[in-house]
């Protein structure tokens, strides 16, 4: 296994291993195809240099076509929203995207595999197939980034491509941990730092607020954790799943307002009040959709995404079996919980 | 040459507390008039940047007269990105026409108002004194002290200015000081404490509007957002959680329209003031009755000769506040008294009703003490 890795002060190869063995830490895992996980990562993973920004990453290829018939996987992303990182947002997904594309075609891969998200659905509710989408009904530049980067690659005519979506990646679903903590993650980062926020104005302000919310109660949450994403990649592209687009999501979603309430307790709020406008908002309720605009975009639209393309080309329907409950879901974010308030407990203090 | 003793009466001192946008600045002026007050101006707001680094003006070890220094006539950052920017608060009297500072380079905290304060002529006239020879003169002691408590250093420095300028005792004001009034209390054991309220709606008005407030808890986010101080580290790895708003107000890239235009809505600030009433009532709480005097704004405006009395029987003992020369101060401060600029009552009524909800809990802590706020 090949990965481009950005250069830096420390040897690429280096870096990689360094990521996979604490992945392989926190995930608990134990070993691949036979072989003790930590010696298979030093045996079969290594890394170039290489940077999506430039032209064919930056890869320069001595030989013609030296990864002839390999699968190529595009997973690297900018997961920023904010309207000031929108030049950024597009050169990494979109151009960094054509990029890899690039290097890939010249590279002689047989496949392209792009990871890009469930929620390039943007604002559409309901059923949502495991189809192309256009622009126009996006929530965010994030969004319509990976929209144009599916369009790039749905257009691609020298290899196979596929389009695998994932929902909203929590951690692992046996150790709960993550190492990534944007998507569920973030928007209760975002809880705890509002809440801290608004201590920094008033003690316990934030146990006493009741904050309005825009979602949607009997919605749902679509909260896939990581090694069911990644089995379900694995077993498309071992069973070399033809051209399409399929979505890596759980079939048996999360209920949205029970997943806004465990989140705002363990964030040390009360319960949200679940609004369907911004009418109702108070000033505070404003301020705290600015902090967190880009997540709620989730909470609104309910949406039940297909995996009729996914569950017959892994030949099974097992990847979107996984249930949450609101006790495994308080696991999942007490783990992230814990590790964010010890992060935290040095903040300088103003008083 | 190790501090100067200690006075007979080492904490004869008194400070005036309150949320900030309280009435405390009119307060201060007018004692800037009294014959045997000497009163000293924001010097906890400058020392302390806005109220974002108290912990450091009150370092647990003990420290020389340098160190002491670094604090007091420190340049912080805070206060002087505001100035660089053209922000300049009202309380900032430093003349940058005749001084040696200049906004670009920032300017020592304690010439920032509270030396500006005491050279200024309390009854108006153009000379506006020397301070940076003040600072001077005062650095070349301040420098020389030894080892000691932060606290003996405060006294010895507030000592040391009341000698200076021919007064009898000290009365430090600083806008929101309620905030560190259990610090004060702390290192102040003796010292008595006026605290003055005001309407807390109008309060809150007033400090959205207030560059010092807008930068304090402007800052209060910043660290919360970022996960540091951005004044003091340049740690930016969580610099994705800012939103637009914020982000354009960090140090590297802050801009006044950028200031202005950060919505700062009068409840945050109504929350703000109930969570400062109630914590600093708390801490006054613990007080001898004899060590507290409440002071209502609105009544001082109201009834400005019996306050003022009230006042000066506490701070200088009920005989002084019935001599001639007390009542002469008193006269004198009349002039200084106008209306009340904030005017909640003319928000829109949805703004209202949240700023009154937000008020409500600070009402309530004044009123279970028998003391109203209006």
């Amino acid at each position: 296994m090949l990965a481009i890795v950005r250069p830096g002060e420390i040897e690429p190869s280096i870096r990689l291993r360094e990521t996979l063995h604490k992945v392989a830490r926190l995930y608990a895992l134990e070993s691949a195809q036979g072989v003790e996980i930590h010696t298979a990562i030093d045996q079969r993973c290594h890394a170039i240099a290489g940077d999506l920004f430039e032209p064919a990453c930056g890869v320069h290829l001595d030989d013609s076509r030296p990864w002839e018939g390999a699968e190529f996987w595009h997973c690297a992303a900018s997961l920023q929203y904010q309207d000031r990182h929108a030049d950024n947002i597009y050169r990494t997904n979109t151009q960094g995207t054509e990029h890899a594309l690039d290097l890939a075609r010249r590279a002689g891969a047989r496949c392209f595999n792009y990871i890009s998200t469930a929620y390039v659905a943007g604002t559409r509710s309901g059923s949502i197939l495991e189809q192309p989408v256009e622009e126009g009904h996006n929530n965010n530049h994030y969004e319509r980034s990976k929209v144009r980067a599916e369009q790039m690659v749905q257009s691609e005519p020298t290899m196979r491509t596929r389009i695998l979506r994932p929902s909203i990646v929590i951690g692992h679903s046996k150790t709960r941990a993550a190492l990534n903590f944007n998507g569920m993650y973030g928007f209760l980062r975002g809880l705890v730092k509002f809440r801290g926020a608004m201590e920094r104005a008033q003690r316990s302000l934030a146990a006493r607020l009741d904050v309005r919310v825009r979602a949607d109660r009997h919605g749902t949450v679509n909260l896939i954790p990581v090694d069911h994403v990644a089995r379900d990649a694995a077993r498309l592209s071992l069973r070399d799943a033809p051209d399409g687009i399929y979505h890596l999501t759980t079939a048996t979603p999360i209920n949205t307002g029970s997943t806004l309430d465990t989140l705002f307790e363990l964030a040390g709020f009360r319960r949200p009040k679940l609004v369907q406008t911004c009418d109702e908002f108070s000033s505070l309720d404003a301020r705290f959709h600015r902090r967190v605009d880009f997540y709620t975009a989730y909470l609104v639209g309910p949406k039940q995404f297909s995996r009729a393309h996914t569950n017959a080309a892994a030949g099974t329907d097992e990847g979107g079996t996984f249930v949450l409950d609101t006790d495994t879901l308080t696991d999942f974010c007490n783990w992230y919980v814990e590790r964010l308030e010890a992060r935290r407990s040095v903040l300088p203090a103003t008083r | 040459m190790s501090l100067p003793q200690r006075p007979h009466r080492p904490d004869d001192g008194a400070f005036i507390v309150g949320t900030g946008r309280c009435g405390s600045t009119l307060l201060t002026q007018m004692l800037r008039r009294h014959p045997e007050q000497l009163s000293v101006s924001e010097l906890f707001a400058f020392i302390s940047d806005l109220g974002n680094q108290i912990p450091r003006c009150f370092p647990p070890e003990a420290i020389d007269g340098d160190a002491f220094w670094a604090i007091v006539a420190g340049v912080h950052p805070r206060q002087n990105l505001l100035l660089r920017h053209g922000l300049r608060m009202p309380e900032v009297l430093y003349d940058f026409e005749r001084g040696r500072f200049e906004a670009s380079a920032g300017v020592p905290a304690l010439a920032l108002t509270t030396l500006p304060h005491l050279e200024a002529d309390p009854f108006g006239s153009a000379h506006a004194g020397d301070v940076d020879g003040r600072l001077d003169e005062l650095e070349a002691v301040v420098r020389g002290w030894g080892r000691a408590p932060a606290a003996d250093h405060y006294r010895a420095l507030l000592g040391w200015l009341t000698r200076r300028y021919g007064r009898r005792a000290w009365v430090e004001r600083s806008g929101g000081t309620l905030r560190i009034v259990h610090r004060l209390i702390e290192q102040f054991p003796h010292a008595r404490f006026v605290h003055i309220v005001r309407d807390g709606r109008n309060t809150a008005l007033s400090m959205s509007r207030h560059i010092g407030f807008r930068m304090a808890l402007i800052a209060f986010q910043l660290v919360e957002f970022l996960g540091v101080d951005p004044f003091d580290d340049p740690d930016r790895s969580e610099v994705d959680d800012l939103p637009d708003d914020l982000a354009a107000l960090l140090p590297e890239h802050f801009d006044a329209e950028a200031f202005w235009a950060y919505s700062l809505p009068p409840a945050l600030c109504g929350h703000y003031w109930s969570g400062e009433i109630i914590r600093g009532l708390e801490a006054l709480d613990a007080l001898e009755r004899d060590r507290v005097l409440t002071l209502s704004y609105e009544r001082l405006l109201n009834q400005p000769r019996e306050q003022l009395r009230i006042l000066d029987a506490f701070l200088s003992g009920p005989e002084a506040a019935e001599q001639p020369a007390s009542r002469a101060w008193i006269e004198g401060c009349l002039g200084l008294i106008g209306a009340g600029r904030s005017a909640w009552s003319e928000l829109p009524e949805r703004e209202r009703r949240e700023l009154e909800a937000a008020c409500a809990p600070g009402f309530e802590a004044l009123a279970a003490r028998g003391l109203r706020a209006v």
